[in-house]
């Protein structure tokens, strides 16, 4: 029941990417090009966006739980530390220069456009490299074998 | 009037904006889950196999997405030029900054702020900066001619 509902938001917010032009790597380089041609409507979609994940958040709060049954999910991290800021800024600066995220090149993928395959074999790569280039990640990937 | 405004791109942003934060809201509310595709995506590597489930479900729904949705909308010319060298950088930064810093568009920008968690906040400024550096450095690649 779980997956079916997490396929349908899936298919939801698959449509609404494609519908904003948030999915569209030119629109996203155009909200991110500074300049006097400067395109707002990726910062306008993500108002939208913000608007109604604001009200589930508040609805999820006032419920207690979700209303599926299911494993418990862990707490959103808190806290800003150098990871947050590193991390954040090595994600924009690949953001900036293709204009995909992981989630807009799935929905490429299913465009059958060459460059969200691309790009999103690229970034499994590179999250496979950091987790084992680092301590953190490593003691990540021990975790996951030892539990199966 | 608001028909015409809805066909502008501004409109169809917040249309479509507005269907992303929607499958955020359900998605929260039915399951639990916050949507992070980028820490989605990530567990296509592995991790905590009753949460990884879901989120592949998830990512089904986004390659699905265009095919479902071109009954509705059609879809959006695709950019041509693709620079597989960029793009292939782009996606190695991104999925080594999302693992770093545990961070990406959607988790960051729609549920984090919508949260108002100020490590979201931090997130989505050093996401943009790195986004701008990347725009620019993009363009200066392009522009210099570098084999596409």
């Amino acid at each position: 029941m779980i997956r079916l509902a997490a396929l349908a938001c899936g298919l939801l917010c698959g449509g609404g990417l494609i519908l904003s032009g948030m999915a569209d790597p030119a629109r996203v380089q155009a909200f991110l090009r500074p300049g006097s041609d400067w395109d707002p409507s990726f910062g306008l979609a993500i108002l939208a966006a913000i608007v109604l994940a604001f009200l589930g958040i508040r609805l999820h709060r006032r419920l207690g739980r979700a209303l599926l049954p299911g494993p418990s999910v862990p707490p959103e991290a808190e806290g800003i530390d150098a990871r947050l800021v590193a991390g954040s800024l090595l994600f924009g600066l690949g953001w900036g220069i293709s204009g995909y995220s992981p989630g807009t090149a799935l929905t490429a993928v299913g465009q059958f456009l060459g460059d969200g395959a691309l790009f999103a074999a690229a970034a499994l790569v590179g999250m496979l490299l950091h987790d084992l280039t680092t301590a953190r990640g490593r003691a990540t990937m021990r975790n996951m074998r030892s539990r199966g | 009037m608001v028909l015409d405004w809805l066909s502008t791109a501004s409109g169809a942003a917040v249309m479509g904006g507005g269907l992303v934060g929607l499958s955020a809201a359900l998605l929260l509310v039915l399951t639990g889950r916050a949507m992070n595709m980028s820490d989605m995506f990530g567990s296509l590597l592995g991790g905590n196999e009753g949460l990884a489930a879901a989120s592949i479900a998830f990512l089904a729904g986004l390659v699905l997405a265009p095919t479902v949705w071109q009954i509705w909308v059609p879809l959006p010319d695709a950019g041509g030029g693709t620079n597989v060298p960029l793009v292939l950088v782009a996606g190695l930064l991104a999925g080594f900054g999302a693992r770093l810093g545990g961070t990406g568009i959607s988790g960051q920008a729609i549920l984090g702020l919508a949260r108002q968690s100020r490590r979201a906040l931090v997130a989505v400024v050093c996401m943009i900066l790195g986004g701008i550096a990347g725009v620019v450095a993009s363009g200066w690649v392009r522009s210099s001619g570098v084999p596409t």
